[in-house]
C-alpha cells in the first residue's frame, strides 16, 4: 500500500516538478543514459523519459482503478440480484456467462479489439467489458452463500423487497470480497492495457502508456538497455504492489481466498 | 459501426470509389450481416475457413501449419511451467512457516504479477544480449536445422512457462495447505501411518484435484500468453497471426484463428473434466 501511494506521489512530483513535457525534444542527447538533467535517460527521439515513464504509470494507476470500478460498478448489482433472485433468471444470465468464458480474456479483449478499434479510450472501455462477466460471476458465487445466510431469510419473511434484500442485506456484507476482487481486477487490467498497446492495440504513439514504451524501445534493447528495464521494472513492481495490498486485506479481513484470473 | 474496412486497408487512402465497390462485391462483404454469417457457417461446415483478405490465400494451410507450430510452443511451455509450479508449491507447503518456506511464498507473488512481456524481453536482455547464450527469437524449419531450432525455442517456452508456473504452484500450496489441516489426514495419522504414506495417498491425491483443475484453465489461457511470447519473439505461430490480421483487418482470418483458439480452449477443459473422473471416485459414483 506504502510501496503504491509512493508510486501515485512519485509519479506525479516527477510530472508537476519535473521541468520537461512529455514530448520535448532534446535531439543532442539522443539515448542517453542516467544523469542529473534527465534521470532516468532520454530516448530515441530525444524525449525525457523520467516524464515518460511518470505520465506512463499514472496512465497504468487510472486504467486499473477505473476499470476496477466501472466493471464492478455493473457487474457487482447484477451478481447480486442473479443470486438472490434464483430461478431462470439466475440460469440465463449463467448461460450468457459462459460464452465469455469460451475464450482466454487477453483474446476476448483482442477480438473486441478487432470491432472497435485501438486507443487508450477504447483499451479502457474493452477491458472493462470483458471483466464485467468475471466480476458476474464472482459476485453471484459469494452472494449466493450470503444470501442462504438466515438473516436474508428473515428479512425474506418480514416481507422484506428484493431489491432491498439484495442490496440493502446482502450487498454491504460483501464488501470484503468485493474490495479483494477490485484489487485483482485492478493488477489484471493493468497487466492487459500494457499487454494492448505493447501489441499495438491499445494506445497508440505518442501516448507514454508504459506498454507503448516497452515496443518503442525494445529495437535498443542492446544498445540503450535503460530505456527497456525502467518501464518493465516500474509496471512490474505497480502490477506487484497491487497484488500484495490485495494479500494483506485477504489476510486483514479475514476472506476465504477466491482465486481470480484475468 | 466498424471503424475501417479492408477495402481501404487494402487500396491505401486514395481509391476510386467504383473499385473499392467492386472490391467489396468480390470479396463477400456486400449484403447483410446475417446473410454473410450465414454463409461463412455454411462454409466451416464443409471445413472451409475460406479466403484472406490481405493476400487472397486460402486460410486452411496457413492457419494449421501456424497452429502446429503454436503447439510446440505451448507444450514446452506446459513442461517447463510444470516443473516449476510442482517443486515450488509443494516445498513451499511442506516448509511453510520456515524462512525458506516464506522465500518461495515471495518468489510465487513475483512470479504471478510479472507480466509475461516483461518476463520475456529480461530473458532476451539477459540471455541473448549480456549472455550471448541462446538467440533472442526467430523460427527456424527444423527439417533444416534442429539443433538452431531447439535453442530459438528455448526462451519462448521458457517465458511461456513462468506465465503458467506462478497461479498453479499458488494453487497447488494452498491446497496441500488445506488437506493437511484436514480431519482426515488427523484421522490417518492416529492410524498410525507413517508421514510419507500419508503424504503420498491422502494430502497429494486430494491436493491434485483444485489443482488439475488449475492447470487446465491455465493451459487454456497459454492461447493468450502465445500471442504475445510470439510477438516478443517473432515466432510464426498463430497468435502473431491474430496480431497481424487484427492490424490489417483481415476478419476472415481473425475469425478463423479465434475459433481455433475457443475450440483448443474448450477441448483442453473436457480432458480436465474426464481426467478428474478418472482420478477422483466420488466423482464417478454420482
Amino acid at each position: 500500500m506504502i510501496v503504491l501511494c509512493l508510486f501515485f506521489l512519485g509519479a506525479s512530483a516527477a510530472l508537476f516538478l519535473g521541468s520537461y513535457s512529455f514530448d520535448e525534444l532534446w535531439v543532442g542527447e539522443r539515448l542517453a543514459t542516467s544523469s542529473t538533467a534527465h534521470l532516468f535517460g532520454v530516448d530515441s527521439f530525444g524525449r525525457d523519459y523520467l516524464t515518460r515513464v511518470a505520465l506512463g504509470v499514472l496512465i497504468s494507476i487510472g486504467v486499473g482503478l477505473s476499470v476496477a470500478m466501472i466493471s464492478l460498478l455493473i457487474g457487482a448489482p447484477v451478481g447480486v440480484y442473479s443470486a438472490v433472485r434464483g430461478g431462470w433468471i439466475d440460469s440465463s444470465t449463467g448461460r450468457i456467462l459462459e460464452v465469455f468464458f469460451a475464450f482466454p480474456q487477453i483474446l476476448l479483449a483482442l477480438v473486441l479489439v478487432t470491432i472497435v478499434g485501438s486507443g487508450l479510450f477504447t483499451a479502457l472501455l474493452v477491458l472493462t467489458l470483458v471483466y464485467i462477466p468475471i466480476v458476474v460471476r464472482f459476485v453471484r458465487n459469494v452472494a449466493m452463500i450470503e444470501a442462504r445466510k438466515d438473516y436474508v431469510l428473515s428479512a425474506q419473511l418480514y416481507g422484506c423487497s428484493r431489491f432491498r434484500q439484495c442490496f440493502v442485506h446482502v450487498l454491504p456484507n460483501l464488501w470484503g470480497s468485493l474490495l479483494v476482487l477490485a484489487s485483482s481486477i485492478c493488477a489484471f487490467a493493468m497487466i492487459a492495457e500494457s499487454t494492448l498497446s505493447y501489441l499495438g492495440l491499445g494506445a497508440r504513439p505518442p501516448v507514454p502508456s508504459l506498454g507503448i514504451l516497452l515496443t518503442e524501445n525494445q529495437g535498443f534493447l542492446s544498445t540503450a538497455p535503460h530505456l527497456v528495464l525502467f518501464p518493465a521494472v516500474v509496471l512490474f513492481l505497480l502490477v506487484l504492489s497491487v497484488n500484495q495490498v490485495g494479500d494483506a486485506l485477504i489476510d486483514k479481513l479475514d476472506i476465504k481466498r477466491h482465486f481470480v484470473r484475468g | 459501426m466498424i471503424p475501417g474496412d479492408p477495402t481501404t486497408a487494402l487500396l491505401g487512402r486514395a481509391f476510386d470509389p467504383e473499385i473499392a465497390e467492386l472490391m467489396r462485391e468480390r470479396l463477400g462483404l456486400n449484403g447483410n450481416f446475417f446473410v454473410q454469417y450465414f454463409q461463412w457457417v455454411r462454409a466451416l461446415l464443409s471445413g472451409d475457413l475460406g479466403y484472406s483478405l490481405i493476400n487472397g490465400a486460402q486460410i486452411n494451410e496457413q492457419i494449421f501449419e501456424r497452429f502446429v507450430r503454436t503447439l510446440h510452443l505451448m507444450i514446452g511451455g506446459v513442461f517447463v511451467g510444470l516443473a516449476i509450479a510442482f517443486p515450488l508449491g509443494a516445498i513451499s507447503a511442506r516448509r511453510r512457516g520456515h524462512l525458506d518456506g516464506s522465500v518461495l511464498v515471495g518468489i510465487n507473488s513475483l512470479l504471478i504479477s510479472v507480466p509475461q512481456f516483461i518476463s520475456g524481453l529480461l530473458f532476451v536482455y539477459i540471455f541473448a544480449v549480456l549472455l550471448k547464450w541462446l538467440p533472442a527469437g526467430g523460427w527456424v524449419d527444423p527439417a533444416n536445422d534442429l539443433g538452431l531450432w531447439l535453442r530459438a525455442m528455448v526462451l519462448p517456452c521458457v517465458t511461456l512457462g513462468v506465465a503458467l508456473s506462478g497461479f498453479t504452484a499458488r494453487i497447488l500450496r494452498t491446497s496441500i495447505v488445506e488437506a493437511s489441516s484436514s480431519d482426515y489426514v488427523v484421522a490417518a495419522r492416529s492410524w498410525g501411518l507413517t508421514g510419507r504414506q500419508i503424504q503420498r495417498f491422502h494430502i497429494y491425491r486430494n491436493a491434485a484435484l483444485p489443482t488439475l483443475t488449475t492447470i487446465g484453465l491455465e493451459i487454456g489461457y497459454l492461447f493468450g500468453g502465445a500471442v504475445v511470447v510470439e510477438e516478443i519473439f517473432g515466432y510464426p505461430g498463430i497468435g502473431q497471426l491474430i496480431v497481424d490480421s487484427i492490424s490489417g483487418r483481415d476478419y476472415p482470418m481473425v475469425q478463423a484463428a479465434v475459433l481455433l483458439f475457443a475450440l483448443g480452449f474448450t477441448f483442453i477443459n473436457l480432458v480436465v473434466d474426464i481426467s478428474l473422473f478418472t482420478i477422483d471416485p466420488r466423482l464417478r459414483k454420482q
